[in-house]
């Protein structure tokens, strides 16, 4: 019995090693979602290379040289400098650190754990853990996330930890919802009553049975989301609540910049480009992983 | 005494109200978990407040005021008590009571939520409309880049642009505010100036009015308003190819009845979910825009309460934007119900 | 002069992807007052043969070439106003899913008050409704108020379909389409539909295709039967002939999974899986499957022979210098 369900699951992963090598096959042939791939792979590689291949990596935190200052985009600096003279192209690429560190952070934190409350939450649906779970969600949807994020900011000390900790407050229930939808749709399938009728343990039918049937919504939501968080991120160090100069995050820097518009536009263009094309590259990204997904 | 009962009943049967006090109850248990967060932080809210150098008989006389000397437990049942009496307790900032400061600038943060709403109608629907018609050709595309421009730069980031572009180097739009200094002296009647300004028949005001509008609003919706036209493309490209479509045409249903209304009102009902949405979440993105634009709303009064940590104002204003999110929650949940026979019928059966 | 001719009609559908080559030079006759059969398993494309005569298959979907005439005038070369008039007050279809053929947001009446103002503009605004009443009633729907009023999703099943059908009356005054009206429908009330249906034809004088897995009413409800296996027809028969004595062996096959002539479903009990129409088997296209399979069937089409008076077959048993019989 045991040895034939071993079998059953050698088989399985076999067929998911192949629907996972059609996939990949499937997203190369979307050119879009390609150049997303390609611009992300792009930016970590910049962000973690970044004191080698900035022109100026002393510039990116506190540095003073006010004879530079103010230089519109130019061969030496290819985004002009700011108004201490500092580059903006090194400081943007140092920048990316900051938000790849944010949205690894927070993914990091609430796909685990939001993984795990959706799926007991859909398994046990209509049972107190899922009144439970669906009650705390609840209470973190009722504001817009944007509200909830700056309001728990702005009640602890403005830095990147609780800048990071308050967009994961604001993440983890739309996560969950996601995975809690996705759970209690295939709780009914016949492969989950078959593992129950098998006298499976529930631990194993929720992470060895459910969990690999729902990988692609959850890398779809968390590829699409990342774009949100950088969003979020960015706008808490913007308004001032997260990250402070001179540390060199994209929001804060465009905060710190967009006072000296109109004169010096290229400062606050720098950040601003760099928060695009790391938003855009995880939009393309999870466009592409939901259109390998959904055509399954 | 039956009747009453009875009423109260079938009131509380009513969908909506269900869905609505559920809501509520969620936002009491948000303002409990920010009055514990901002209790359990280091430093002194009233010092952080009013600046480090206050002498230290007025720290503690606003203690007093603010009950900030009693326990937890007790400093939230007191400002439970003033959210019953419509009062939110007093500011730091503005010594006033936070209610009294938050109707003076509702009505410009309404005003700039209206106008998103509208705008992203007026923009959302031809666009997906058109760009469904034909899959593929020019508009569509163009539609399609515009969409991920659309998501990629946030919100504040289409306020910085747009000042830069219409009111620096343009010169056409004001870039801050909301009227003119000249036009200033405009009766108030419901506090929404476009509406005011054209009661008191003075259409320079409203036109005034309109151009500082128009920055703000365009910033807040634009991106999710591309979006919306996206989605309700995809609706319509989908339902083009159902069964009662071909039944239509087998029929000999001129393809313009076919799309704009047998295809429109199922895709059209398909969009409204995210807009709804949609419209809610700006009055989160406002925070940042009204700032950027100095629009006297009450989301940059927020903004400034947030960065003062004056906590009876924060407090304060995040359960006004999560009323407004209740409400625009049940207006949206109203509206399906009203265009939706499938949602209509089945929820009368049920209670 | 046949009332409706299909010639050589090939149909591509296109995904992103792949092309898939559905229809393969399918001809088929239908006279004035023929009632015609059309079986095969499901996804063999008689659906799509249905949609490609009024044009109206969905925007993925391309005739890529061949001929349908109608009463003697190509429908694929005409003007469009053409072939919508021929929509409109010629030929009426049924389509297979009641709940999927009604618009879910909108009433029964708002819909066929849209048909009939097409179907029959030359009546007065004021008449269409009781001209479906009518309809309804004809349908055996007698309570038409409470119909007319409802959204599809308050009706039954076998209501839709009724409806369905009352709304395929309205267009249908020379033929009617009927693309197995009672696959979604209960086992219990199957045999009702299709009788009606039968009853209605008769009565109104109409010509009919009617596409069904029950074989047991096509049996009854035809003079002739067409045999469409992977979008090629593979026989041609009158009816009788082809249930008595069927010469292709898909033909065979296909009446022998029947459990019974009864109205159940059928499909599973044929060896081996409907071709993958993106990469169609070359020669004929049953070859992969065929127990009688040869050489030149993998290598070269199967002409349509006519065999005896009125029976066509495309198998290469029954063409000439081939064996068997």
């Amino acid at each position: 019995m045991s040895s034939d369900y071993s079998a059953v699951a050698r088989k399985e992963r076999e067929v998911r090693l192949e629907n996972l090598k059609r996939a990949w096959f499937r997203f190369s042939r979307n050119k879009l979602a390609v150049a997303g791939l390609v611009i992300f792979v792009t930016i970590v590689t910049m962000a973690s290379l970044a004191e080698y291949i900035t022109p100026y990596p002393s510039h990116a935190g506190l540095y003073i040289n006010f004879k530079e200052k103010y230089q519109p985009p130019n061969p030496n600096h290819i985004l002009g400098t700011d108004m201490y003279g500092r580059d903006v192209f090194t400081r943007v690429v140092f920048g990316f650190r900051y938000a790849l560190m944010m949205v690894g952070v927070v993914l990091g934190i609430v796909v685990p754990v939001g993984t795990v409350l959706g799926l007991l939450a859909g398994y046990y649906k209509g049972t107190l853990i899922d009144h439970v779970i669906n009650g705390a969600s609840e209470v973190f949807v009722a504001v817009p996330p944007l509200v909830l994020a700056l309001a728990i900011c702005s009640v602890l000390e403005p830095n990147v930890l609780n800048a990071l900790l308050a967009i994961t407050l604001m993440w983890w229930p739309w996560y969950t919802r996601m995975i809690y939808s996705v759970t209690s749709s295939l709780r009914n399938e016949p492969y989950v009553w078959a593992a129950k009728a098998l006298g499976m343990r529930t631990t194993t039918i929720l992470f060895k049975e459910l969990l690999p049937n729902m990988l692609g919504p959850i890398l779809t939501k968390a590829t699409l989301d990342a774009s949100w968080v950088i969003i979020i991120g960015a706008s808490i160090s913007f308004v001032g609540l997260g990250a402070q100069p001179p540390t060199p995050d994209l929001g804060t820097m465009l905060s710190e910049y967009c006072r000296y518009l109109p004169a010096y536009w290229w400062m606050t263009l720098g950040p601003l480009l760099g928060i695009v094309a790391l938003v855009l590259s995880f939009n393309l990204m999870g466009d592409g992983f939901r259109d390998v997904f959904a055509g399954e | 005494m039956g009747k009453t009962k009875a009423f109260f009943k079938s009131i509380y049967k009513n969908v909506f109200v269900r869905r609505a006090l559920r809501s509520l109850l969620s936002l009491l248990g948000l303002s409990l978990l920010i009055f514990i967060l901002a209790r359990v932080l280091p430093g002194d809210p009233i010092k952080t407040a009013l600046g480090p150098d206050i002498p230290e008989e007025v720290v503690e006389r606003y203690r007093e005021m603010l009950n900030l000397n009693k326990p937890l437990y007790l400093q939230y049942f007191y400002w439970l008590m003033d959210v019953f009496q419509l009062k939110l307790g007093r500011s730091l900032v503005t010594i006033r009571d936070v209610s009294a400061d938050i109707t003076d600038f509702f009505p410009a943060t309404l005003e700039l939520l209206l106008a998103s709403a509208v705008f992203r109608i007026i923009v959302a629907f031809p666009l997906g409309v058109l760009s469904g018609r034909k899959p593929g050709a020019t508009m569509d595309n163009a539609i399609r880049v515009l969409a991920y421009v659309g998501i990629c730069i946030p919100t504040f980031g289409w306020a910085i642009i747009l000042q830069l572009v219409f009111a620096y180097w343009l010169n056409w739009l004001p870039a801050i505010g909301r009227i003119s200094e000249e036009f200033m002296g405009i009766p108030k009647v419901t506090g929404l100036m476009t509406i005011d300004s054209l009661i008191s028949g003075n259409v320079p005001a409203f036109i005034d009015v309109l151009k500082h509008l128009l920055i703000p609003t365009v910033a807040l919706s634009i991106g999710g308003a591309v979006q919306e036209a996206r989605i309700l493309r995809a609706g319509m490209i989908e339902n083009i190819s159902r069964d009662y479509v071909l039944n239509m045409k087998s029929h000999g249903i001129p393809e313009r009845i076919i799309y704009f209304k047998y295809v429109l009102k199922p895709s059209i009902i398909a969009v409204v979910p995210t807009m709804g949405l949609d419209v809610a979440s700006t009055v989160g993105n406002a925070f940042l825009v009204e700032s950027i634009c100095n629009w006297p709303g009450m989301s940059r009064y927020g903004m400034m309460a947030m960065l003062r940590k004056d906590l009876n104002a924060i407090v304060g204003v995040v359960l006004v934007i999560g009323i407004v999110y209740i409400v625009i929650n049940t207006i949206t949940d109203i509206i399906l119900y009203a265009i939706d026979p499938r949602i209509r019928l089945k929820e009368r059966g049920e209670s | 002069m046949n009332l409706l001719e299909v010639r050589n009609l090939r149909v591509n559908y296109r995904s992103y992807w792949y092309t898939y080559h559905v229809l393969n030079d399918v001809s088929l006759q239908v006279s004035q007052g023929d009632k015609v059969g059309l079986i095969g398993e499901s996804g063999s494309g008689k659906t799509t043969l249905l949609k490609s005569i009024l044009q109206i298959l969905p925007p993925q979907g391309r005739i890529v070439s061949g001929e349908v005439l109608w009463k003697g005038t190509d429908l694929l070369k005409v003007s469009k106003d053409y072939v919508t008039n021929v929509r409109r007050k010629e030929v009426g279809m049924i389509f297979q899913d009641p709940l999927g053929a009604l618009n879910p947001v909108f009433k029964v009446k708002e819909q066929f008050l849209d048909i009939l103002r097409h179907s029959h503009s030359d009546h007065d605004k004021s008449d269409h409704l009781s001209l479906a009443e009518e309809l309804l009633r004809s349908v055996m729907l007698p309570d038409t108020a409470r119909v007319l009023e409802s959204y599809p999703f308050q009706l039954s099943g076998g209501m839709r379909q009724r409806v369905i059908i009352a709304m395929a009356l309205a267009s249908a005054r020379d033929l009617l389409l009927a693309d197995e009206p009672t696959t979604n429908l209960d086992v219990t009330i199957q045999d009702q539909i299709l009788r009606l249906i039968g009853e209605l034809v008769v009565k109104r004088g109409l010509s009919m295709i009617l596409v069904s897995h029950a074989l047991g009413m096509v049996a009854k409800m035809t003079h002739r039967v067409y045999v469409m296996y992977a979008g090629s027809i593979v026989e041609e028969a009158p009816t009788l002939k082809l249930f008595s004595e069927p010469l292709h062996p898909y033909t065979s096959m296909l009446i022998e999974s029947a459990p019974r002539l009864a109205s159940t479903r059928l499909g599973e009990g044929i060896k081996g899986n409907p071709p993958d129409y993106r990469y169609p088997p070359s020669g004929c296209r049953f070859h992969p499957r065929c127990p009688y399979a040869t050489g030149i069937c993998k290598e070269v089409r199967p002409p349509n022979v006519e065999v005896s008076k009125h029976r066509y077959v495309a198998c290469h048993m029954y063409s000439e210098g081939a064996g068997g019989g």
